[in-house]
């Protein structure tokens, strides 16, 4: 097994990856900006090293920086989580050469995945269905003929993008060269590359992905899918498996396509093949995800897989303890994404400090929180605080949990999208099930909360500023005990003398 | 022990009075009256018994404001005042450019003098990974510039202001 795993990484994802450590007796070590110093993610390591200052180009994704720390700490392996270098084949290729294990695949599968163009070809000679699309590459003109000849709408993406990052909708040649303008440059920023390249868009599709593992002996399974398809601006806002679309037969054909879109490139650990659904139950590879996702969990919940486990279990080179047939969902699983961000104003991204923080718990609920009570959420990073999960029976019960979650989740001091996500759970498309990628688009994008407060606020304010001054007592002790030894000054000690 | 205030969240104004008497609260909201006792008080975590039903509430304090958590949402509540109105009030200068988003200035695409038309973009700011082009809210010309690439803003600071066009346009 790995003895000492750095995590390359910050957030949520930082915690949970710790946390997997932990449970198996890995010794875990944290890595963190100058902006992250008090974050929860670098008190819940073994270790902690900083790694250099706020902007994540000169800590989080300076490879230099990371290996050092791995170095210094005697780590012997590095988890990148997802997102910063996660998909990034040199930063793999530089963890190898160091002598330590990349938890995640080989360089040489990240690469050939992560050039999206050169992984559209390849699934195409492993008779996995792909986007018409143009790998680009050419003068301004050839994108604008191809674009014509695809039809628009057109997506312009980062070619060794995800995420969202670098890629824009195009609906008309006039917009084209603006977009390609703009998606080299966010694409040059997020991924250090400005190349791009050109799909069909397909409206009113589906994004649903297939949960791959695969081990260095040569075993790759596929844990079903996630349907993700609530989504703003190409970013996943809420995930659920099952998918309330998917039926056994196309479960069994996508699943089928996913593993063999991670055979064709020799991919090991955990990886996750997204495809677009039309319709017609017709599907098409999208990209692949070379890293964990961010909508892990839903997945654990129905199959009972850690996948977090998994991936260090794979990575000190065991095998997969199951076949594909002891595989199977039970019940339903949801995941919300909580944003610091306006949702009533174009879900922009807001900073400050979190004044107070009471997570929702119970049965069937899972919150993977990157954040603590007095956090400052600053603007260097991706503006996710947390994931809220709700797992039950069926579908209906794990709405009803999640609603229930959400109502307790008290994030104080800075805006979230919680009451956002509560009426997209409450919309009758999304508890029909029936949602495509413009769904949050087409119903809530001029979305506001109801004007007003329910009197209890008011009450709890009143009283809050009232008592604000007082000392705390609880009702019915009149004053504090004076029998509690805690109180107590002739020298009581619990269990001492 | 009298409290009298007016409050506002979620852009409704509400007078809110509370009346302490032994242990128990007649709080007063609107023509509404209820009957409050506090269970159990921790920092800003409140348990209450409203009437017979019990609640839950967090309260956070920021300067003049309190954030708090109750009955499944969490709200901004404000004290009522003239001060507190003019914020919420439109921008009085509504032809500038403000940050959207606290972030860093990647570029500046105009100058100063410059003519503009409505949503020419003026200025691209990154926050998050994520790029935001801040647009020309109306047609005019540029009057001053008050950013330069790599400054960092915060939500709200003006970043180009803008002028009427000139009659001779």
């Amino acid at each position: 097994m790995l003895r000492k795993v750095l995590i390359a990484n910050r957030g949520e994802i930082a915690v949970r990856i710790a946390r997997a450590c932990r449970e198996l007796g890995i010794a875990s070590v944290a890595v963190y900006s100058d902006a992250d110093r008090e974050a929860l993610h670098a008190s819940l390591a073994d270790e902690a090293v900083r790694i250099g200052p706020a902007p994540a180009r000169e800590s989080y994704l300076k490879i230099e920086a990371l290996l050092a720390a791995a170095r210094a700490t005697g780590a012997d392996a590095v988890h990148p989580g997802y997102g910063f270098l996660s998909e990034n084949a040199e930063f793999a290729a530089a963890v190898a050469e160091s002598g330590r294990v990349f938890i995640g695949p080989s360089a040489a599968a990240i690469r050939a995945m992560g050039q999206k163009t050169e992984a559209r070809a390849r699934m195409q000679a492993a008779h996995v269905p792909v986007v018409p699309g143009y790998p680009g590459g050419g003068d301004a003109r050839a994108y604008a003929d191809h674009a014509r000849a695809l039809g628009y709408p057109v997506l312009v993406k980062a070619a060794s993008g995800g995420g969202g990052k670098g890629m824009r909708i195009v609906r008309g040649e006039e917009e084209l060269s603006e977009a390609l303008e703009s998606a080299r440059r966010e694409a040059e920023g997020a991924f250090g590359s400005s190349r791009v390249y050109l799909e069909k868009y397909l409206e009113a599709a589906r994004h649903i992905e297939i949960q791959v593992l695969a081990d260095s002996q040569g075993h790759t399974v596929h844990l079903f899918e996630r349907e993700c398809s609530v989504q703003r601006r190409h970013q996943k806002v809420i995930e659920e498996s099952p998918s309330p679309f998917v039926d056994p037969d196309l479960r069994a054909r996508m699943g089928e396509a996913a593993v063999a879109a991670a055979r064709a490139v020799g991919y090991t650990n955990a990886g996750t093949v997204e495809f677009l659904v039309d319709r017609q139950r017709s599907f098409y590879f999208l990209e692949m995800n070379t890293r964990l996702q961010v909508e892990h969990p839903v997945t654990e919940c129905v199959t009972g897989v850690d996948l977090v486990q998994a991936q260090l279990r794979i990575a000190a080179g065991e095998p997969l303890p199951f076949a594909q047939r002891d595989l199977s969902q039970r019940g339903h699983a949801i995941e919300c994404r909580v944003y610091a961000e306006d949702p009533a104003a174009g879900h922009l991204p807001v900073s400050g400090r979190i004044l107070a923080l009471e997570e929702p718990w119970g049965p069937g609920v899972r919150v993977d929180s990157g954040v603590q009570e007095g956090q400052v959420v600053g603007h260097h990073y991706d503006p996710m605080l947390s994931k809220l999960i709700a797992w039950s029976e069926d579908r209906d019960a794990a709405i009803r949990r999640m609603d229930a979650a959400l109502r307790r989740y008290a994030v104080l001091g800075l805006t979230t999208n919680i009451p956002f996500l509560r009426d997209v759970l409450a919309h009758d498309r999304f508890r029909r099930g029936e949602v495509n990628t413009q769904f949050l688009e087409e119903e809530l994008s001029t979305w506001s909360p109801p004007p007003g407060a329910p009197d209890e606020v008011f009450i709890a304010a009143a009283l809050s500023k009232l008592l604000g001054a007082q000392p705390e007592r609880v009702a019915g002790e009149g004053a504090p005990d004076s029998h509690s030894p805690w109180r107590a000054s002739d020298g009581f000690r619990p269990g001492g003398g | 022990l009298n409290v009298g205030t007016r409050l506002r969240a979620a852009g409704v104004e509400t007078d809110v009075a509370v009346e302490a008497r032994d242990g128990t609260y007649r709080v007063t909201i609107g023509e509404r009256h209820y009957e409050v006792r506090v269970l159990a008080r921790a920092g800003g975590r409140l348990d209450l018994a409203i009437g017979d039903r019990r609640v839950h509430a967090v309260v956070a304090v920021s300067a003049d404001k309190a954030y708090v958590h109750a009955a499944g949402g969490t709200f901004l509540v404000e004290p009522a005042t003239a001060a507190t109105r003019a914020r919420h009030a439109l921008a009085a200068h509504e032809g500038d450019v403000e940050a959207t988003m606290p972030g860093q200035v990647r570029a500046v695409l105009v100058e100063e003098g410059q003519a503009v038309a409505r949503n020419d973009p003026l200025v691209i700011l990154e926050a998050m990974k994520m790029e935001l082009r801040l647009r020309a809210p109306r047609e005019g010309r540029v009057r001053r510039l008050c950013c330069r690439v790599g400054d960092v803003v915060e939500r709200g600071q003006i970043l180009v202001e803008l002028e009427a066009p000139t009659a001779a346009e």
